[in-house]
C-alpha cells in the first residue's frame, strides 16, 4: 500500500518563543517531526512540549463533533447546524433581553491572528464591548506599562539578539524552563563573556546559568529595581546624553530615588547589599545591558508598577534601541502578542487604538461598514465578577480554561454555573467546558492556515499540514459561520483575506501581507508598514513611540518603606518545564505527565523540619479562598517562609487571590499566602 | 556530514537545563524507547574505537558501522554483559511487555539450533516435549516481561538518509548537545581555553573581576 508522506513546516502551538518545525504527515495523519535548523530563533530545536507535536494531534480525546449539554447536565452530540443556530438565536435573546452588553467574549491567545481578528470583530459588531483574553492574566502590565513608557507595549529586541549582550539582569523569569530555546543565546552571551545576573526567589535552572543569583525575598521587585536605580544614580553611572536627548520626565524619579536607602532596602529585599552593588555597577556600566523578565514581575498587586520600574532602569543606563540592549518582556503564548495586536483586549481595538478614543475609534468602525463600535469594557478578571453581580448572561469562550487560569477556581465555577449561556470552543473537554451548554470541537493549529505572532513581535506563516478529525473546524470557520449567522456579515472568509484586511486596519502590520509571510521561514517583525519594509527587528533605535518621540520615566506608586510580609507562608505559583499554562494539553500527554504526573508543593527543609512534614508526604494548603490537598517536595530551592506550587494542575488556582493590579487588572498570583496543614493519620 | 566516521555527540553539562526534550527526541526515533537519559546532563553512547561492549558480546551482535556503535537487535539476546562491559552505563535497560505471537515459543524467535526449553512454556498432559518450532501448538496470547538493552546508534539512519544530524542534538533548545567533527571540536577547545585565559587576565591586568 502506497503511503503518501509529506512534510509541512509548522509554527509550534506551545510558547511565544515561535519555533518552526516540520511536521511529518503520513496517510492524512501526524506521524512524526523533522527538525529544521534554519529558524532564527530555535535553529531547530524544540523543547520537550514541542516534541508532543504528533502525541497531540492524534490524541484519542479530542472533541470531534459539537455537544449540547442540558440542564440536568446530561449531554448529547448535535449537529453543526443545530449548535450554531442554537447558539446564535440565544444570543440575540439574550441581546433583546438584556442589552449586548450582558454578552462576554473571551478570546484566545493560541489561535491565529486572523481568527482573533474575527472574533473581537464579531463581538463588536454584535454590539458588546467585553472582548478580552488570558494576556490580562500575563503581560498585561507590560502593555500598560511599557506603552506608556516608550509608546509601545512589546518586547524590544529579538530572541538571538541575546547573545550580543554584555550584561543580562534576569528578573522573574524562568526561561529555561517556560521558553527553553531563549536559553541557548544567553548562554552564548555569556561564553562571550557576559555577566548574567538572575533575581528569583527560587532557585531554578534558568537562575543555575547565573553570576550571581538575588534570591530575593517575594513581593520585594519594586524596592529591588529602585534600589539598584538609586546606586546607579549615587555612583554616576547614569547615562545623561541618553537622558537628556532621548527621555522626559527624569526629574521627578530623580528626586525619589534620592532619598532611596539602599542598606535598608538590602535588609527588605533580602539580599546582601553587595549583591545590588554589583548588578548596579554590572548594568550601568557594561557596554550594552538587557532585561529579561515574566510572570515574576507582573503577576502582582503592583504589577504594572514593577514592569515600569524595569523600564526605568533601562532609560536610566540608555540601554535601549540598539543590539544586546533592550527589555525583553517574555510573553507566553504562541499567539499572545497577536491576540493583543489584533485587539482582542478590552481596551483596545486592533492596532491599539484606544476603545474609549471616540475619533480613531469611528475611523475603524468606518472600516468595518458601520458608524461606531462599543467602548472599553471589562476584562478577563472582572468578566467573573461581572456575572457574580448578574450583568453578564452569557459567556463565549474561545480556546481559553478560565476554570483553571483564573484565580479563586470556586468563584469562576460559581460565575459559570449562573450563566444563562457558555459556550465553549476548544479542542479538549477541559475543566471549563464541563460547564458548557453548547461545546463546539476545534481544530488544531496545524489543521488549519493562519499567522501567529510570537514574542520577538515576528509574525509567522503556519500552514495547514492535515486535515482536523472527524466534525472538529477551524475557529475560523466557527466564528465565520456564527458572524454570518448573526447578519454581521456575508461570506466566510479565508485566512488570507483576513490578513489582508488585517493589513488595512492595522498599520504596524501594514507591509505583513500573506504572499511575504507564506514564503518566509522567519517571518516578518513589526512594525512593517508597507510592502517593501523588510520589518523592524530592533525597536526604539531612533526614535520612541510616543508622540513627542522620547520615551518617559514613571515614577511608581508602591510604597517603598514597607514590604509586604506573606504569614506564615509566601505562596509562589508558577510553571515547571514539562507542563504548559492550565495543564488541559499536557495533562493528557503520557510523554510529558510522566515526568510531573501530579502536584507538588516545593517546601524548604528546615520548615519542613519544624512543621514535621516529610518529603512525599501529603498535606493541606490552605488560603482565605480554599483548601486543597498536595504532595509535598522538601528542597532548598524556594527560600525559608516560602512555598511553590505549579499551576497546571486545577487545585493551585483554588487557593489563589482575586485582588488585581489596579491600572493592568492583572490578578496578583504571586502575592498569595498560605498556611499549612500535616494530613496526620 | 562530510565524513560521518569523524563526528561525536559532544555535551556540555554546563548547558543542559534538564528539559527531557532529547529523551523525547530520541524515543520518537527509535520506535519508542530512549537512547540518552538526563542524568545531571544527558549520557549516551561515546562510540568508541576499541568498544569495550563489542569484545564482550559473545553473539556478535554488536558492530561498527561508518565509526558508530550499533546492537543488531535481531542478534541480541539481552544478557546484559554489554551493560557491564561499558565503562559509561550508556548501554540502557528498559522493561518492556512483548508478545508472544501464538504457535510460537515464548523467547524471541533467535535461530539456534541447541535451544532448551525455556521455563516459562506451560506444560500440560497433552504437551511433550517439542524439538523444532513448527512443532509447538500453543495458541493462547502470551506477555512476557522482558529487559530490553539497548543503546546509542548515532541516529546512523538518519544521517544516512538525509545526512541529518542526531535527533538529540537537533532538538536541545540550549545547544547543549552537539554534534561536531572531533577533530574541529578539539581545536575549538583551545581556542575557548585561551578565550577563557585572555579575558581573565586581561580581567586581572584591570583589576575588575571578570
Amino acid at each position: 500500500m502506497m503511503v503518501k508522506k509529506n512534510k509541512v513546516s509548522v509554527i509550534c502551538p506551545y510558547c511565544g518563543a515561535g519555533c518552526r518545525f516540520g511536521l511529518i504527515v503520513e496517510n492524512g495523519r501526524a506521524a512524526g517531526i523533522d527538525y529544521e535548523p534554519d529558524h532564527p530563533v530555535a535553529l531547530g530545536a524544540l523543547c520537550p512540549k514541542g516534541n508532543s507535536a504528533v502525541e497531540l494531534l492524534n490524541h484519542p480525546e479530542r472533541l470531534t463533533f459539537p455537544i449540547r449539554r442540558e440542564h440536568n447536565g446530561t449531554t448529547r452530540r448535535i449537529t453543526w447546524d443545530e449548535a450554531l443556530q442554537f447558539v446564535a438565536s440565544k444570543l440575540r435573546q439574550i441581546r433583546e433581553d438584556f442589552g449586548a452588553d450582558a454578552v462576554g467574549f473571551l478570546a484566545s491567545a493560541k489561535v491565529s491572528n486572523e481568527e482573533n481578528y474575527l472574533f473581537q470583530k464579531l463581538a463588536r459588531l454584535f454590539g458588546s464591548p467585553h472582548v478580552d483574553h488570558c494576556a490580562r492574566l500575563c503581560h498585561s502590565p507590560s502593555i500598560v506599562a511599557l506603552s506608556r513608557a516608550f509608546g509601545s507595549g512589546a518586547m524590544t529586541n529579538p530572541i538571538p539578539d541575546l547573545e550580543n549582550s554584555r550584561c543580562i539582569l534576569i528578573i522573574g523569569s524562568n526561561f529555561s524552563e517556560n521558553h527553553p530555546v531563549v536559553s541557548r543565546w544567553v548562554l552564548n552571551a555569556k561564553d562571550r563573556g557576559a555577566f548574567i545576573i538572575a533575581v528569583d526567589p527560587r532557585k531554578t535552572p534558568t537562575t543555575e546559568i547565573a553570576h550571581i543569583h538575588l534570591m530575593i525575598r517575594p513581593g520585594t521587585d519594586g524596592i529591588l529595581l529602585n534600589a539598584i536605580m538609586a546606586q546607579i544614580l549615587r555612583e554616576g553611572l547614569a547615562n545623561y546624553d541618553f537622558i537628556a536627548s532621548r527621555t522626559e520626565g527624569f526629574e521627578r524619579l530623580k528626586n525619589k530615588l534620592q532619598q532611596f536607602d539602599i542598606i535598608k532596602a538590602a535588609e527588605q529585599v533580602g539580599v546582601p547589599v553587595e549583591d545590588i552593588v554589583i548588578t548596579a555597577r554590572k548594568y550601568a556600566t557594561s557596554p550594552s545591558s538587557a532585561i529579561i523578565y515574566c510572570m515574576g514581575i507582573t503577576q502582582h498587586r503592583h504589577g504594572t508598577d514593577y514592569a515600569a520600574s524595569c523600564a526605568n532602569l533601562a532609560l536610566l543606563c540608555g540601554h535601549i534601541g540598539r543590539s544586546g540592549a533592550g527589555i525583553f518582556p517574555l510573553r507566553g503564548q504562541n499567539n499572545v502578542q497577536g491576540a493583543s495586536d489584533m485587539g482582542a483586549l478590552a481596551e483596545f481595538l486592533p492596532g491599539y487604538v484606544r476603545t474609549d478614543d471616540v475619533k480613531k475609534r469611528q475611523l475603524v468602525a468606518k472600516l468595518w461598514g458601520c458608524e461606531d463600535l462599543p467602548s472599553s469594557g471589562l476584562s478577563v478578571t472582572e468578566i467573573i465578577g461581572a456575572i457574580l453581580d448578574g450583568k453578564i448572561k452569557a459567556l463565549f469562550v474561545m480556546g481559553e480554561n478560565p476554570i483553571v487560569s483564573d484565580p479563586c477556581s470556586s468563584e469562576t465555577e460559581k460565575a459559570l454555573s449562573m450563566l444563562d449561556l457558555l459556550v465553549v470552543q476548544d479542542i479538549f473537554m477541559t475543566e471549563t467546558a464541563n460547564f458548557a451548554h453548547v461545546v463546539l470541537p476545534a481544530a488544531m493549529w496545524a489543521e488549519k492556515s493562519g499567522s501567529y505572532t510570537n514574542t520577538e513581535r515576528r509574525v509567522q506563516w503556519s500552514p495547514k499540514a492535515l486535515n482536523p478529525p472527524n466534525e472538529a473546524k477551524s475557529d475560523l470557520w466557527i466564528i465565520g459561520n456564527l458572524g454570518k449567522l448573526l447578519g454581521l456579515w456575508d461570506t466566510l472568509p479565508q485566512p488570507e483575506d483576513i490578513l489582508r484586511e488585517i493589513n488595512q486596519v492595522v498599520p504596524f502590520y501594514g507591509g505583513i501581507t500573506p504572499e511575504r509571510i507564506a514564503k518566509s521561514k522567519e517571518g516578518l517583525i513589526w512594525p512593517c508598514p508597507d510592502e517593501h519594509h523588510p520589518g523592524t527587528p530592533i525597536l526604539y533605535s531612533e526614535k520612541f513611540h510616543r508622540e513627542n518621540e522620547r520615551a518617559t520615566f514613571t515614577v511608581p506608586e508602591i510604597d517603598f518603606e514597607t514590604p509586604r510580609s506573606f504569614e506564615p507562608f509566601s505562596l509562589i505559583t508558577g510553571r515547571v518545564v514539562v507542563h504548559y499554562n492550565s495543564g488541559s494539553i499536557t495533562r493528557k500527554l503520557p510523554s510529558l505527565l510522566r515526568y510531573t504526573p501530579k502536584l507538588e508543593l516545593t517546601i524548604h527543609p528546615s520548615d519542613a523540619g519544624e512543621l514535621g512534614i516529610k518529603d512525599g508526604s501529603t498535606v493541606l494548603v490552605k488560603t482565605v479562598k480554599g483548601t486543597v490537598e498536595t504532595v509535598v517536595k522538601v528542597s532548598p530551592s524556594v527560600r525559608q517562609g516560602s512555598v511553590f506550587m505549579p499551576f497546571h494542575f486545577p487545585e493551585t488556582n483554588r487557593l489563589t487571590p482575586k485582588d488585581l493590579d489596579p491600572m493592568a487588572r492583572i490578578p496578583s498570583f504571586k502575592d498569595a499566602q498560605c498556611q499549612l496543614i500535616r494530613k496526620d493519620k | 556530514m562530510q565524513s560521518m566516521a569523524s563526528w561525536k555527540i559532544f555535551i556540555n553539562p554546563e548547558r543542559c537545563i534538564g528539559c527531557h526534550a532529547c529523551e523525547m527526541a530520541c524515543e520518537q526515533t527509535h520506535g519508542g524507547i530512549s537512547n540518552i537519559k538526563v542524568q545531571c546532563a544527558p549520557v549516551f553512547c561515546r562510540h568508541c574505537e576499541v568498544p569495550p561492549c563489542v569484545t564482550a558480546c559473545y553473539r556478535n551482535a554488536i558492530e561498527m558501522r561508518n565509526g558508530k556503535i550499533l546492537l543488531i537487535k535481531d542478534l541480541c539476546t539481552n544478557c546484559g554483559i554489554c551493560v557491564f562491559a561499558c565503562p559509561f552505563g550508556a548501554i540502557m535497560t528498559t522493561t518492556i511487555t512483548r508478545q508472544i505471537e501464538p504457535g510460537k515459543k515464548a523467547h524471541s524467535a533467535v535461530p539456534c539450533h541447541s535451544e532448551a526449553r525455556s521455563a516459562e512454556e506451560p506444560h500440560t498432559e497433552h504437551e511433550k516435549p517439542k524439538r523444532s518450532l513448527a512443532d509447538a501448538r500453543d495458541d493462547t496470547p502470551r506477555e512476557r516481561q522482558i529487559v530490553l538493552v539497548h543503546k546509542c546508534d548515532g541516529c546512523l539512519e538518519r544521517a544516512e538518509a538525509s545526512g541529518a544530524r542526531p535527533a538529540c542534538a537537533a532538538t536541545c533548545p540550549s545547544g547543549a548537545i552537539e554534534c561536531k567533527d572531533i577533530a574541529q571540536a578539539s581545536s575549538l577547545k583551545r581556542v575557548r581555553t585561551y578565550e577563557v585565559h585572555l579575558v581573565t587576565h586581561l580581567a586581572h591586568r584591570e583589576g575588575t573581576s571578570p
